[in-house]
């Protein structure tokens, strides 16, 4: 008698915990940095979509301004794009954009990190309203995603360990193990020119302690990681020209018009009133990514067409 | 008086025109911009993190005539550093020029001035001159002490999280379990043997429809226990989101939020460690002996006062340890929600370690803390299964 109410208690006792537990669970899940515009502070977010659409906003862009929060998603792990500082906080050129995206529609901004290889998967079932993180425009892509105009530019660039023989051409790298992030342009460029051992990573940042170890003969990513990797103390040197120059923007999933000319219109204006170089400059060492490459280098598209493909 | 005008007229055309011309000339001649440094790593200023020590880079916009890399020189207080290479490429719209030192080569400690020179095809010299206060070399560790002070507690308080899902998990696991154990134990006879016995289609039906709990206990296990844990976290959190948007789209009444992906992880976790204890229970159940059960009947106990007050406490007491054990595993497992944006242990780990690029001390960091927190629940468990021993030598 005594052991059947105990047991009784027990279950009872497990599954009001559990209750609990959820509650308090669901409200401390929220971990991550939201800035509130300072700029339209007046107008609510579908007053300013509206402003900004000439009529009120349908689709995704209804659904975020009653929300009244963009869910930016990030990779948490590409320096100096975004990444953590001291006190946890993300942070990175990305980040700024995605804040100043914020200020320019009016909205809070939310930030979450994935990894990269899920963002399109997760912006397709609306986990995330758009990527701000650096996301090269291509043909492939352009299939399952939107993309806005591009909001600034990199270059598809090897890295070897110093001293170690340079990599200038396909040719020079058939044979050797070369790492790239996984679901890269540089993954798919390195795969589609054949005879290469190409090493996958989660994010590109995670290829370059098996560089320094000599895992890998080389590694491609864009310059600006790369530059980041050698900064922060890496004894990497870059090695021969950029494959090719990619146009980054952000992207969504497909065929929400309001929410994408709204996202143009963020990029338009943070070009015009200068603020994305401001930003760029920042993290770039002075340097301005933000302007259209010259002529010259080939484009993605382009370099993956001249390998047939 | 016509003819002395042009006389003079045309000599001071021709003379305007010279000056004209010799005041373009120079910048015809020389070509344009010579290039325009801007930035250096080391540097005092800018995103650096710590130096390498063993690669000067210098950052210019590029002037009209190319920079001849292995004409440039670098020097450090006045002395020639020694460059094994030097690299011209692009970087961003810009170039740099990174001075790669010999193998041999230390840079001084303390204040340094760096001078560099860059030239160009042309022949151009830029200088560019910067100081930089250089702490030395560090010393070859394996453990980076900086990087450990500054981010362990950030990383230890994902043990909260971690701690959160296992507790929450287990919770629902059990109940699952419970269910699921119950769900499997149901079956008292086969098809085959009930026909056999009854030959009746009346009990047949019956049959079938007492059936339904283990066929669905059956399917729960072999679904969750058959399938990647991984998988199941991924298909929870991406595919639910689709699941209801469908049924919004066809029923405009079904509107409830996604969820988190913190429920999303402890959705798949319970729902996977429950199929596992199912199989625990199941065994701890049926590890009562069958004396006891009959011993109960002959007392006029009906089955579900059996089930409820004889076999279950003694079924409880069997699994413990198993309980304990999973409990264990599960804490481990957690980390797996990290690939879902859960900001838990090895997520921040990871974060950590691509900031500063110090992944084995972020990561053994969180090695610490899962293995404290897993020694924290085994000396519990072990206290539990001690106060169960001390129950059955008193029964």
């Amino acid at each position: 008698m005594k052991k059947a109410r105990w047991l009784a208690v027990v279950v009872v006792g497990l599954v009001a915990a559990a209750a609990v537990a959820t509650v308090a669970g669901c409200g401390s899940s929220s971990s991550s940095s939201s800035s509130s515009p300072s700029a339209a502070a007046s107008l609510t977010p579908t007053q300013s979509f509206t402003k900004i659409l000439g009529h009120a906003p349908t689709g995704e862009a209804a659904t975020i301004a009653s929300r009244g929060q963009i869910v930016v998603v990030d990779d948490a792990d590409y320096p100096p794009q975004s990444y953590i500082d001291k006190n946890g906080n993300l942070i990175g050129f990305d980040v700024d954009t995605a804040k100043e995206v914020g200020v320019v529609l009016g909205i809070p901004v939310k930030i979450v990190t994935a990894n990269w290889d899920s963002i399109p998967t997760g912006l397709n079932v609306d986990r995330f309203d758009v990527s701000i993180g650096s996301m090269t425009i291509t043909k492939d892509r352009e299939k399952v995603l939107s993309f806005s105009a591009p909001y600034y530019y990199t270059q598809a660039q090897t890295i070897v360990k110093q001293g170690s023989p340079t990599l200038t051409s396909l040719k020079s790298m058939k044979g050797k193990a070369i790492g790239v992030g996984t679901q890269t342009t540089y993954f798919y460029y390195l795969t589609a020119a054949k005879g290469i051992n190409v090493k996958s990573y989660d994010t590109d940042a995670h290829t370059f302690p098996d560089l320094k170890n000599g895992r890998l003969n080389g590694v491609v990513t864009a310059d600006l990681t790369a530059a980041q990797a050698i900064s922060s103390g890496y004894p990497f040197v870059f090695s021969g020209t950029a494959f090719y120059y990619e146009p980054l923007a952000f992207a969504t999933k497909k065929g929400e018009s309001d929410w994408q000319s709204l996202l143009s219109y963020a990029v338009t204006t943070m070009h015009s009133n200068g603020s994305l170089t401001t930003m760029a400059k920042k993290w770039y060492h002075g340097f301005d990514p933000t302007q259209t490459p010259k002529a010259g280098i080939p484009t993605y598209d382009q370099a993956m067409a001249s390998l047939g493909k | 008086m016509k003819h002395r005008f042009v006389s003079i007229g045309v000599p001071l055309l021709a003379a305007l025109l010279m000056v004209w011309a010799l005041a373009l000339a120079p910048a015809a001649s020389a070509a344009g911009t010579p290039p325009k440094p801007v930035g250096s790593v080391p540097s005092s200023v800018g995103q650096s993190v710590s130096w390498g020590q063993g690669s000067v880079t210098v950052l210019y916009y590029a002037g009209t005539s190319p920079v001849v890399p292995a004409a440039c020189e670098l020097s450090i207080n006045g002395d020639k550093v020694p460059v094994a290479q030097a690299t011209d490429s692009s970087y961003a719209n810009g170039r740099q020029l990174q001075f790669s030192f010999a193998a041999d080569y230390q840079p001084p400690k303390g204040n340094l001035k760096l001078h560099a020179v860059l030239v160009t095809k042309s022949g151009e010299h830029v200088t560019y001159d910067w100081t930089y206060n250089n702490p030395g070399a560090a010393k070859p560790e394996l453990l980076d002490w900086p990087t450990i002070r500054q981010f362990w507690w950030y990383i230890a308080k994902g043990g909260a999280l971690t701690v959160e899902l296992t507790v929450i998990s287990i919770c629902f696991a059990v109940v699952f379990a419970l269910f699921g154990a119950l769900g499997r134990l149901s079956r008292t006879m086969s098809f085959k043997e009930a026909w056999d016995k009854y030959r009746s289609w009346g009990f047949m039906a019956l049959h079938t429809l007492r059936m339904i709990p283990y066929w669905i206990a059956t399917f729960y296990t072999s679904l969750f226990r058959g399938t990647p844990l991984l998988l199941q976290i991924f298909v929870i959190y991406y595919a639910i989101p689709a699941i209801i948007d469908y049924m919004h789209a066809r029923y405009s009444w079904f509107n409830i939020p996604y969820p988190s992906a913190f429920v999303s992880g402890c959705a798949a976790l319970s729902l996977n460690y429950g199929a596992y204890l199912t199989e625990v229970f199941r065994a701890g159940i049926q590890a009562v002996p069958k004396g006891q059960t009959e011993a109960a009947w002959a007392l006029g106990l009906s089955g579900g006062q059996t089930q409820r007050r004889i076999v279950l406490p003694q079924a409880f007491k069997i699994v413990i340890p198993a309980v304990g054990n999973d409990f264990i595993a599960l804490i481990k497992d957690t980390s797996l929600v990290s690939t879902i944006t859960v900001n838990e242990l090895l997520h921040r780990a990871q974060l950590v370690g691509g900031r500063t690029l110090q992944f084995l001390s972020a990561l053994l960091v969180a090695a610490a803390v899962y293995w404290i927190l897993t020694i924290f629940f085994s000396f519990w468990q072990a206290r539990l299964e001690r106060r169960m021993e001390h129950d059955r030598a008193r029964a």
